[in-house]
């Protein structure tokens, strides 16, 4: 008996093994990058090394490395960086999305922005070291958009501060009459970051017990390297008796300006002693 | 006359079906310990581990559904409802054992994500049209069916 209706059976039977056979080429072309040596990818190297300090951030230069010897183009290709430092995030950075094709391999220069305003408040890595916690990863997609992937990694980096150390030597200090006043001189140092470039105007203030100023002075050091200097400040009579009379503990505050407006303050008690000063 | 049941048919199906829904991958999950043991973390691998607690019952409900698709004649409502069902078991098969097409797990400090549920939907898609097939070759081969089963009857191929 003639049966009708095989055309369309024939057309559903023809269309499932169509979508069957698509489906499996697909996913062994996209399987085929799991072959070594199909699949390059030169991992991005994040270190102190490569900072540089450009318009008040640190860029941390890398660069991420990918071959592609599959079947199918990787696209939307993309590297990111978060960083945080004790908690408080100072990077959170996507590079541009590209393409590499097939047979072909790729460098991508990123220059990853770490802002460290954040980080003032807190003064970790400004004048302490610290770890710098990254998850670098990388994302795209392949096999024409139907498969999207993804690695990340999280590391721990130690950092050397941006400011080694900022010290007044009061112990040195000598108060002199300088008139009807008196002048307070005493040696300074401060060390910055070799990777900082530039003048910096610090301001170091200095306040008695009491919360009164005794005096504050501004000095023009270079960055990038450790500077000695000598701090003077004009005290008033009254306050320089004060000083030259009784021990007492001083409140130190420093203040520092880098490139690009990042103010960073750091304050400290200091017992003074007329007499071993 | 074409028989309307087909033990023997069902035997073969049931093991066509048995080797990639059940007999494969069960060896492939009891060989693996062996294989990656020292290199996949003891989380990883107790996860991929478990997935026999999903391919087995799936596994098995294919081959049954497989066996009751091809030991009933085409024409038969019982062998469209096993065959649809069958693909539909399939469907959930692939569906659990590849949860949904995103895979993401940590590994030695890396976490690695894949996303592939947009290539499974062209599997899904030729597992729908086997469904249909079994639904349109139903309605094609009824009335064929129906008149070699019954020829005296008038009704044989009409509306039921």
């Amino acid at each position: 008996m003639q049966v009708k209706g095989r055309g369309a059976l024939l057309i559903v039977r023809i269309a499932g093994i169509g979508a069957l056979l698509a489906f499996m080429a697909l996913a062994l072309t996209t399987m085929a990058l799991v072959i070594p040596g199909n699949l390059e990818i030169l991992p991005p190297e994040l270190d102190a090394t490569s900072a540089r300090f450009q318009d008040g951030r640190v860029y941390l230069d890398t660069t991420l490395g990918v071959g592609n010897n599959g079947y199918h183009d990787i696209t939307d290709l993309s590297l990111f960086v978060q960083a945080s430092v004790a908690g408080i995030q100072v990077s959170d950075y996507r590079t541009p999305p590209v393409t590499v094709s097939v047979g072909q391999r790729t460098f991508i220069n990123v220059s990853v922005p770490m802002d460290l305003a954040p980080l003032a408040s807190s003064g970790a890595l400004i004048f302490l070291p610290a770890n710098v916690e990254f998850t670098v990863g990388v994302a795209g997609t392949t096999t024409r958009g139907f498969i999207s992937f993804g690695a990340s990694f999280t590391f721990q980096q130690p950092v050397d501060p941006l400011i080694p150390q900022a010290n007044l030597d009061l112990a040195n200090g000598t108060l002199a009459v300088n008139g009807t006043a008196f002048q307070w001189t005493m040696p300074y140092t401060v060390e910055t970051a070799s990777f900082l470039q530039g003048n910096t105007t610090i301001r170091i203030t200095i306040f008695n017990e009491t919360g009164v100023l005794v005096g504050n002075t501004t000095a023009v050091v270079p960055l990038g390297t450790l500077v000695n200097g000598n701090a003077t400040f004009q005290v008033t009579a009254a306050m320089g008796l004060d000083l030259a009379t009784r021990p007492q503990n001083l409140t130190v505050r420093l203040e520092l300006v880098l490139p690009g407006g990042l103010g960073v303050t750091d304050e400290t008690v200091v017992a003074w002693d007329p007499g071993g000063g | 006359m074409e028989s309307r049941y087909h033990p023997g048919r069902a035997v073969v199906s049931a093991i066509a079906n048995a080797i990639p829904f059940v007999i494969l991958p069960i060896f492939a999950l009891r060989t693996l310990p062996n294989l990656l043991g020292p290199f996949l973390p003891p989380e990883v691998l107790s996860e991929v581990l478990s997935l026999e607690s999903i391919i087995l019952p799936l596994g098995i409900g294919v081959t049954i559904l497989a066996a009751l698709t091809a030991f009933f004649g085409k024409g038969l409502a019982g062998r469209a409802a096993f065959g649809t069902g069958r693909q539909l078991a399939k469907l959930a098969w692939v569906y659990f054992v590849f949860t949904g097409g995103l895979i993401s797990l940590s590994l030695l400090g890396v976490s690695l994500f894949l996303d592939f549920h947009l290539l499974l939907y062209i599997f899904y898609a030729a597992v729908l049209l086997g469904a249909l097939y079994f639904v349109v070759e139903y309605f094609v081969y009824r009335r064929a069916y129906r008149m070699a089963a019954y020829p005296t009857d008038h009704y044989a191929g009409g509306p039921t």
